[in-house]
């Protein structure tokens, strides 16, 4: 059978082939004598015509801008080199202000940390604190030396604790270290003084093999802080691993998948949320494998070291046929597991609960209905109150319009509570998200 | 300085080696030039992918090299030149989409999409993956054909989308995911 990547390559290769050899037009670079750019020079000899010329009195008022723009930057400059700056100090630790939220309707955190990317697609990602309710920024963080994007983040369960992992070669970079790592900070929000501070976490920075680019594909805080779950998936079917970092004492311990089918998408860790329950002692891994989706529920206090072992609480089979969308969260009461849905031929996102006990389907909380073929994308269920009552979740259309960063799915992040959803408009559904 | 004003020389600069910015834009001119000469034409077919329309395609791919040669002397590796002209032309494509008020390709107007590549790819099957392909979010949608028309390595595409490698893997996934569904859909 034909692979959806095999139609890929046929179908992009026949639309490139449209455009002939040969066709390409002449380059048509800019004038010398007009180039704005960095290697301007004015060509000899070019006059201005008449029509051109400035009024006798601009000179004297484009002097005076001159003069007031120059004042107001010096200004500006000296306001902002007294500011906190967003880059580590001595030790590590990078300290910005944090303006008040405003008080959120319902049961749901107040901040949201958002990895959001650059104006430009090759800046780096910042980490966004927004208001749940507003999604009014509250604080923005760079990436810290060294680093070039944020690439994770995950909430503890206090809705002030957040871990944020960060790529790049790092500030001791050097000929002896690996050319690219992934390193963790943590992100304490204080409404009380008024700062979020950001500060290198005692998690050794993961070296990416060689070839393979970052293998992480997913991290998660447990509830109370203390240790952090890191995710390893890859792309060449080697087996999966997950790795528990204790926070406090820098200990690790693994987790390795061992069954091996053969088969391209096996015994992968899916790019989906790992969760917690609120004691800490489970994580619920979803395993990909093939056309299933496996939600294991992995018990972190008892013996082992097979990820596969674990028990199966959930198998979502068939999922790219659209019945189940993945990206399966496990209470905090450990009771449910909850999951968005594509179903009815992309007319409707379902979120589906099932029993963590039996798997069993308990229900669908909320259908959200669209017209044919509106449905793209990836929605999932981004936090979950304690029993699954009151979610956040993010919904993917397609929009009417392209969204700032290019993208033609309008998705929406809202909170679906007693069957009904209710958007947070402020909360950008392109970002990676966490409460 | 009169000279200078009507474009000639003072006599002892026609000696003098050329000012340093004039070597810079003809080393430009030719570097650019050559690289136009080898490439433009995989970077109007990668633009064209994106956008399905050729003119688009040209008016981007012809940008990027304007950019380019602004940019010259500005390039620590000229031997990274293609890769910057990739994301370029990436970029390009994301702007044009935004300034469009609506999509090129709507999603669910069931009707063929009426282009010069449609006359050519005669295959149902490939315009529905193309169909397909155009819904996803842009980033999704860069990573697959990136990584299945250009056959780049995950961090050749991070470096050109400015992304993670796993971000890189992620949206692949996520990519191949939409497409599955929503090639099924249309089956």
């Amino acid at each position: 059978m034909t692979t959806i990547e095999d139609r890929l390559r046929a179908a992009t290769r026949a639309a490139a082939g449209t455009v002939a050899t040969g066709s390409a037009p002449p380059l048509r670079l800019p004038d010398r004598e007009h180039d704005r750019g960095p290697m301007r020079r004015r060509g000899p000899g070019r006059r201005r015509g008449p029509g051109r010329r400035w009024p006798s009195w601009a000179a004297p008022l484009a002097a005076a801008a001159v003069v007031t723009v120059i004042f107001v930057g010096v200004l500006v400059v000296t306001r902002l080199a007294h500011l906190p700056q967003n880059r580590p100090g001595p030790a590590g630790a990078v300290t910005v202000p944090l303006r008040r939220a405003p008080s959120v309707a319902g049961a749901v955190p107040p901040y949201a940390v958002g990895l959001a990317p650059g104006p430009l697609a090759a800046q780096s990602t910042r980490a966004v604190v927004r208001a749940t309710a507003s999604g009014t920024v509250l604080a923005t963080l760079t990436t810290p030396r060294g680093y070039s994007s944020f690439t994770w983040v995950s909430a503890a369960g206090d809705d002030r604790t957040f871990v944020l992992a960060a790529y790049g070669p790092g500030p001791a970079a050097g000929p002896g270290r690996a050319r690219d790592t992934t390193a963790f900070f943590l992100l304490r929000l204080d409404p009380g003084a008024g700062t979020a501070r950001l500060t290198p976490l005692p998690v050794p920075a993961q070296p990416n093999p060689p070839g393979l680019g970052s293998p992480i594909s997913g991290i998660a805080l447990s509830p109370d802080g203390s240790r952090l779950a890191v995710a390893f998936g890859n792309e060449t079917n080697v087996r999966s691993e997950l790795k528990l970092f204790n926070l406090r004492d820098g200990s690790v311990r693994k987790w390795r998948g061992t069954r091996n089918d053969g088969r391209a998408t096996a015994d992968e860790l899916g790019a989906s949320p790992l969760s917690w329950t609120a004691d800490g002692r489970t994580l619920a891994v979803d395993e990909w494998a093939g056309n299933t989706i496996n939600v294991h529920l992995l018990d972190t206090t008892a013996a082992g070291s097979n990820l596969w072992s674990s028990r199966i609480a959930v198998a979502f089979a068939d999922w790219p046929s659209g019945s189940v969308a993945g990206s399966a969260i496990i209470t905090p009461d450990g009771t449910k597991i909850i999951g968005m849905a594509v179903a009815r031929h992309a007319t409707q996102i379902r979120v589906n609960e099932f029993s963590a006990g039996t798997g069993k389907a308990l229900g669908t909380m909320v259908r959200l209905r669209y017209r044919r073929g509106a449905i793209t994308g990836w929605p999932s269920v981004l936090w979950s109150d304690r029993s699954g009552s009151t979610l956040i979740v993010k919904t993917t259309r397609l929009g009417t319009r392209p969204s700032k960063n290019g993208d033609l799915t309008a998705g929406t992040v809202g909170i679906v509570s007693r069957g009904r959803f209710t958007p947070l408009p402020g909360i950008p559904a392109g970002e990676m998200l966490a409460w | 300085m009169q000279s200078e004003l009507r474009g000639h020389r003072p006599a002892a600069s026609v000696a003098d080696p050329a000012p340093p910015d004039r070597a810079d834009l003809d080393a430009a001119e030719a570097g650019v030039t050559a690289l136009y000469r080898a490439h433009a034409l995989g970077l109007m077919r990668l633009a064209h992918i994106m956008l399905g329309d050729r003119q688009a395609a040209e008016d981007v791919v012809q940008e990027a090299f304007c950019g380019l040669y602004r940019r010259w002397s500005h390039l620590s590796d000229t031997g990274r030149a293609l890769q910057y002209l990739r994301m370029s032309v990436l970029n390009g494509c994301r702007s044009l989409q935004r300034r469009r008020r609506r999509p090129r390709a709507q999603p669910d107007d069931g009707q063929p999409v009426v282009s010069a590549e449609a006359a050519v790819i005669t295959g149902e099957e490939r315009r529905e993956v193309m169909r397909a392909l155009r819904r996803l979010p842009a980033r999704q949608r860069e990573a697959v054909v990136l990584r299945f028309y250009l056959d780049l390595s995950s961090e050749e595409i991070a470096t050109t989308m400015g992304i993670s490698p796993s971000s890189v893997r992620s949206a692949t996934h996520r990519a191949l995911a939409s497409l599955g569904r929503m090639l099924e859909e249309s089956s």
